[in-house]
């Protein structure tokens, strides 16, 4: 069967036809004037977890200003960028080109915030980090059009790892996920540690998203005769490595300490008793007996039946920041779009977890990191014990423009 | 015996009748002028978030011909094209922003570079068939996949950013511009096009056809079949890098999930999709993968569920492809 000119030309013909009709693509109607805010978050997935509560903290904090700025309505459009790169470039341009956003916002993997970092940059829109905590979005990544609303992983963790050193912890062995925020918050710790007289005898870096079973990991970690195992985990790889860790009797031999992330209220019905007793560094609990954050959990209990967990914390004051500022600029966004951002640099205010201030590369500084445990409380409910706190450290350097 | 007239010969006996290639040249120029002109003439009557769309479609393309000229002409089914994706992408952020070499030296060095490589791969990898070398590719890329994430010296994980788009300031235009960008990319794409019709039209091409119909036969006929196969897995890498070229310079960035199996399988499936054996049917897949996708994005999160239903849709209703299924309708109407 040979198919002749005229077939072909049909073929093409269908083709061509084809591609115009995906100029049908729908645009959905647009409430004239309402501002548009991309959320990009990975709601499926490892964490998805953390997600959810980046959505509600974000939505507690736009319902604060009744959802308008100056008359204007706040609109979200959300996509999920599936914790991929790649994933993440197309939700990035088809928020710029077809939903045709004012400003983008969220994004958790340090991962996707690199990969979209270069776009915003290009494209020139606004791009607030709500984690992407990697010390590079802000060094090397810098760019007039990018800012973070969390903290870099060196301002955590370089003081985590001082914190440590100065309790007497001589020897740790670190835990991580082989990708960019692991990388960067275990290098973090380790440059606290060892610059305050400690050392890491061994770092042991597990698959990242590709890994259930950490019985190797555990096992080299409690071989290698440190005092402690520092992690660093989130979502369901943070259920499942402190499980195991229990599973092989490690509790009493090798504590597994780690942060907010590792221990999440989020994760405690899934870890249950394990959870008891554990010590760990956190930037926000719901217990911190400011104004501001009470006023917080207050919001978020009317609004979800449930305490904020860190990432709710974190959700809020991505969204606090991003009114804070369009409140400052009345609403409008202004034709050169790093003013948006540079408004934001200048911004200072209280957010739950204490006060948020901005470096020259427009990110955001941790005021104070706690050292909590995890408790009983009166109620029977498992709740946090402030132990000690400490102010958080300053960025790496790296970042070559000027802004 | 010259390639002529083994050709020919295999025509008399009737091997290739159920390749739907048109037997005049006309008709296939025709074609492409018709192709031409209608995506040239895109950027001005739709939105850039198609454009943007048809850019990720006509990259895709390119890396699907790349497969098809493996999978399609000459019969063996890889899983690890990603590879050369990967290389192609990771060849020019090395060139320029390690080598500081300017993108005109970059791209031309990666594409012979890549070609060096896929050579002794292809020597080996071609000594197997049917399921082991669907493996055997496959472990090839996983094991490049694995040194990409590892290597500190391409930022491992994270992936090297900032990587060029052409500098068309020669031309008083900037690539960083959607639409610039557009036909940089169509003009790539038609010129990989144009490159791979001429490499199956050609007495290589039929003879790659010949090992796919019948290797046995092809050998007895004094050709040197190893050979001619890993001329055509290099050939189709290049392709693929090409495409790796271009995706990084769509996303200013590649990482290692470019060289990820899911990427070498998404290449199969639009080949499939599209239909094998026929030149434009990567790039009909291609497209119908990137529309169908975006569409079904739009109203579910879990559209990659459905997408995998549309998929053994057009495998169970349209035989070779969604182009085999348009030719056959045109076949019966006649």
């Amino acid at each position: 069967m040979a198919v002749s000119f005229k077939g072909y030309a049909l073929i093409g013909l269908t083709g061509a036809i084809g591609l115009a009709a995906s100029a049908g693509v729908p645009t959905y109607a647009q409430e004239k004037g309402a501002i548009k805010i991309g959320l990009m978050l990975p709601y499926k997935g490892v964490y998805a977890v953390p997600a959810e509560s980046i959505d509600r903290g974000f939505q507690i904090a736009l319902e604060e200003y009744g959802g308008k700025i100056n008359g204007r309505r706040i609109e979200i459009i959300r996509a999920d960028d599936e914790l991929t790169p790649s994933v993440g470039v197309q939700r990035f341009n088809k928020f710029v080109q077809s939903d045709k956003v004012d400003l983008v916002a969220g994004v958790v993997g340090s991962n996707v915030g690199i990969a979209v970092s270069e776009l915003a940059d290009k494209n020139k829109m606004p791009m607030v980090f709500v984690n992407a905590f990697a010390d590079e979005i802000t060094g090397k990544f810098c760019s007039p059009y990018i800012a973070r609303t969390s903290f870099s992983a060196n301002g955590f963790e370089y003081a985590s790892g001082k914190y440590w050193a100065s309790k007497g912890i001589k020897t740790a062995v670190t835990m991580g996920p082989d990708y960019s925020a692991g990388r960067a918050f275990i290098g973090g710790f380790k440059r606290g540690f060892e610059d305050n007289g400690g050392k890491v005898i061994e770092e042991i870096w597990t698959p990242f998203q590709k890994t259930k079973d950490y019985s190797a990991a555990l096992t080299q970690a409690a071989n290698s005769g440190a005092q402690i195992i520092y992690a660093f985990y989130a979502g369901a790889e943070a259920i499942q490595v402190v499980k195991q860790h229990a599973d092989f009797g490690l509790r009493s031999k090798i504590p597994f300490i780690g942060d907010h992330w590792v221990y999440d209220e989020a994760l405690w019905p899934a870890l249950g008793d394990l959870a008891l007793n554990a010590q760990h560094v956190a930037t926000h609990y719901p217990g911190i007996e400011t104004e501001v954050n009470q006023k917080f959990v207050k919001a978020y209990n009317a609004k979800y039946k449930q305490d904020p967990d860190v990432s709710a914390a974190l959700g809020y004051d991505n969204g606090k920041a991003i009114m804070l500022t369009l409140e400052t600029l009345g609403g409008e966004m202004p034709e050169d779009r790093a003013k948006f951002i540079s408004t934001m640099r200048d911004l200072t205010f209280d957010s739950p977890r204490g006060k948020i201030k901005f470096n020259a590369q427009n990110s955001a500084l941790l005021e104070k990191v706690y050292v909590v445990e995890i408790v009983k409380g009166p109620d029977g409910k498992m709740q946090r014990k402030p132990l000690d706190q400490f102010p958080g450290a300053g960025d790496l350097p790296g970042c070559t423009k000027s802004f | 015996m010259s390639a002529d007239v083994a050709l020919s010969s295999e025509q008399r006996i009737g091997v290739l009748k159920r390749l739907p290639l048109p037997a005049s040249r006309r008709a296939y120029a025709a074609l492409f002028a018709l192709f031409a002109v209608s995506l040239c003439a895109l950027p001005s009557f739709v939105s850039g978030y198609v454009m943007t769309l048809a850019v990720e479609a006509m990259i895709a393309g390119v890396f699907a011909s790349g497969i098809n000229l493996l999978t399609g002409y000459t019969g063996l089914v890889s899983l690890g094209q990603a590879m050369f994706l990967g290389f192609g992408g990771y060849g020019i952020a090395i060139g320029t922003a390690l080598l500081g070499w300017p993108l005109w030296i970059s791209a031309p060095v990666t594409l012979v570079v890549v070609a060096a490589i896929a050579a002794p791969i292809g020597a080996i990898c071609t000594r197997t068939r049917g399921v082991e070398f669907l493996l055997i590719t496959l472990a090839f890329s996983q094991m490049f996949y694995g040194a990409a994430i590892k290597l500190r010296w391409t930022n491992g994980s994270d992936g090297m950013t900032g990587i060029p788009r052409p500098d068309l300031s020669l031309l008083g235009v900037s690539a960083d511009n959607p639409t610039v960008f557009y036909y940089y990319v169509l003009a790539v794409a038609v010129l990989s096009l144009l490159m791979l019709w001429r490499i199956v039209t050609s007495p290589f091409g039929s003879v790659l056809v010949g090992i796919r119909e019948n290797e046995r036969r092809m050998m007895s006929m004094g050709y040197s079949v190893a050979n001619y196969k890993i001329g055509s897995f290099a050939l189709a890498a290049v392709i693929c890098a090409v495409a790796g070229i271009l995706q990084s310079q769509y996303t200013y960035f590649v990482n290692p999930d470019a060289m990820s199996w899911q990427m070498s399988g998404e290449g199969v499936l639009m080949v499939i999709i599209g239909g094998a054996n026929v030149v434009l049917g990567p790039f009909v897949g291609a497209t119908v993968f990137v529309v169908v996708k975006q569409a079904l994005s739009m109203i579910t999160e879990e559209y990659n569920l459905f997408f995998g239903i549309f998929f053994m849709l057009v495998v169970a209703l349209f035989r070779g492809g969604v182009l085999g299924f348009i030719s056959t309708l045109i076949g019966k109407r006649q």
